[in-house]
């Protein structure tokens, strides 16, 4: 399902942030009412059952709630990836909204990104738990795995203290194909120490029964046999192969994914559909990846790769020569 | 044809001379709905056509006595209407008996026009704005015409694409200022002889226009126009409106895949045939 960034602000500035060279290159600031509806045509005609707001942070919006509450006025399920570090007053007007809708059977879900503690400031920390607890049992945790010394325990500690949703989605985190400042990410070579790393909580995992879900860009080398084998106990959720996810900038503009962010020039005007979408980006990933490519040399002759089972990790090392 | 007849809606004692054949339009002003006002017209033998009253917002308090009868209501937004008081008023306002008249002022009234109308309320926009300068009528008549997604009906473009073809349609019939169509008894003035509710023969009214070569006899909304926004100044304008419209007509209708039905409208999105 595509994202829809209704703001390029941020009220954070992480170190691995992907989207930081797309933040940098993009014009318009906030998504403005005429090009959302445009959107919501567009997913009505494309049968899109559900509006996933990202950002930025897409509470920074001004108008978030209406937005929202317009979205969902339409017959959209919503979704926000958010840092849930929002005013009081954007809080409340969405748990408003929220509390509304959700009495009419819409289905609200935040998706809320968090830093280990020792990197968010105090006031942050503060109010990105006063969102937790309004969120629920409809908001879940995300946490992007940026170095290899990564600590867990925090983010059971918050699923459990505000009776979370019992997932844990984790990233990898990438670096941006052919541009950026150059984002803090964790090289491929790196990835059996985050595998080895993560197998510390797996009896956390099972214990709050909290079931981890791989964002894409995860190899399936980096795992042992035997870390699989725990994972598929713990119902664990993977994105083996890479696809366009597709976002969609405030402008409109289309690109298929952050790491990606350099494949653009197209906005949605230029399509009638999601499909016509998303097979424009995998022919244009296709075209631009060099045959056989993925991110370790292996990758070159693995069965898992041939029989399409793993892209061989995230295409923007592909494309974006860089190397492991 | 008989004039429907306008009055205000604590003066419908105005109507003693009316012929009962006219059908009437009560004006409420700014006020809440009144049930006397439309049975004193009953008692008095005539037809209820059409209620009409100004709002101040589409959430304003007045909304729900308007909604809860039954005749056909035009609520006229008095001032300039933000989204979120349109997202309030929304719910209350989806009924088919009603229609919110947005003035298209800038950007923020067409977004207004367009959410309201995608959340199943009637609108309308004034006859008049089809010859005003600048874009958003051409932007309104794109959306309600095109209809990328859902939208509920918008006066006039919803007539004109429904009858535009049907001899007896004149666009002028959907505004309530045209003289041709209703007897305006709102003012304090003595109420007319009963010759004014008579209305001119419909098959007539071209031929002034088609005689020499007057701007309307080319225009492609002669048919339901018969001249009836003709203005030295802004022909041009209705004109090219009107022109845009069929051209947006058309390419509805048009087989898919017609390359050349495609109106720039349309196109300008950089979109191909299909959906337009």
């Amino acid at each position: 399902m595509p994202n829809l960034l209704v703001t390029q602000k941020c009220v954070r500035r992480c170190p691995y942030c992907f989207a930081d060279s797309y933040m940098a290159g993009s014009q318009g600031d906030f998504l403005r009412w005429d090009d959302f509806i445009y959107v919501l045509d567009f997913y009505e005609r494309s049968r899109v059952p559900i509006v996933s707001f990202l950002g930025g942070e897409p509470g920074i919006h001004p108008q978030v709630a209406q937005m929202m509450d317009y979205a969902m006025m339409r017959g959209f399920d919503f979704r926000m990836f958010t840092s849930g570090i929002l005013p009081a007053a954007t809080r409340e007007r969405i748990q408003e909204v929220r509390l509304r809708h959700e009495k009419a059977g819409r289905k609200v879900t935040f998706i809320v990104n968090v830093n280990h503690p020792d990197d968010t400031p105090e006031a942050q920390r503060r109010i990105q738990d006063e969102f937790l607890a309004m969120g629920g049992a409809q908001a879940s945790i995300s946490f992007n795995v940026y170095r290899t010394d990564f600590d867990l325990d925090f983010a059971f500690d918050l699923i459990e203290r505000h009776g979370l949703m019992p997932n844990l989605r984790l990233g990898l985190t990438h670096p941006i194909a052919k541009g950026g400042e150059g984002n803090v990410f964790v090289p491929p070579h790196d990835y059996p120490a985050v595998s080895a790393r993560l197998e510390k909580w797996f009896p956390r995992f099972a214990k709050g029964r909290v079931i981890p879900g791989f964002d894409c860009g995860f190899p399936i080398c980096m795992f042992t046999d035997a870390q699989l084998g725990a994972l598929t106990r713990l119902q664990a959720t993977f994105h083996w192969t890479c696809g366009p996810i597709v976002d969609i900038g405030p402008d409109l503009e289309l690109w298929p994914c952050f790491p990606l962010s350099h494949i653009r020039g197209k906005t949605l005007y230029d399509f009638d559909s999601l499909d016509e979408v998303m097979k424009y980006f995998v022919d244009e990933v296709k075209r631009q990846r060099p045959e056989g490519r993925g991110i370790y040399p292996e990758c070159d002759g693995c069965e898992h790769r041939q029989r399409g089972l793993c892209s061989g990790g995230c295409a923007a090392y592909a494309l974006g020569e860089v190397g492991p | 044809m008989t004039k429907a007849t306008i009055v205000r809606s604590d003066r419908t004692d105005r109507l003693e001379t009316v012929p009962r054949e006219s059908e009437v339009v009560l004006d409420f002003g700014d006020g809440p709905f009144d049930r006397k006002a439309v049975d004193a017209c009953l008692r008095a033998g005539f037809q209820v056509r059409t209620l009409l009253a100004a709002i101040e917002a589409p959430d304003s308090g007045n909304v729900a006595g308007y909604a809860g009868q039954g005749a056909p209501a035009v609520l006229l937004l008095s001032r300039p209407a933000t989204v979120e008081e349109a997202l309030r008023g929304a719910a209350g306002l989806a009924r088919p008996h009603l229609s919110v008249e947005v003035p298209l002022r800038g950007d923020d009234d067409l977004d207004v026009l367009k959410v309201l109308s995608s959340l199943g309320v009637r609108t309308r926009i004034a006859v008049a704005e089809l010859r005003s300068e600048g874009d958003l009528v051409l932007e309104a008549m794109t959306d309600a015409l095109v209809r990328m997604g859902r939208r509920t009906a918008v006066t006039p473009f919803e007539e004109v694409r429904a009858r535009r073809l049907d001899e007896a349609f004149e666009i002028a019939s959907l505004d309530f200022v045209a003289n041709d169509h209703f007897v305006d008894l709102r003012g304090e003035g003595e109420v007319p002889g009963p010759g004014a509710w008579d209305g001119p023969d419909v098959s007539r009214k071209r031929v002034p226009f088609l005689r020499g070569r007057h701007p309307c006899a080319f225009c492609e909304g002669l048919l339901f126009c018969h001249g009836y926004l003709y203005d030295e100044a802004t022909v041009d304008r209705c004109r090219g409106r009107f022109a845009e419209m069929m051209e947006l007509l058309s390419a509805q209708e048009a087989p898919a895949g017609d390359e050349e039905a495609v109106p720039p409208a349309c196109r300008d999105r950089g979109r191909e045939a299909g959906p337009c």
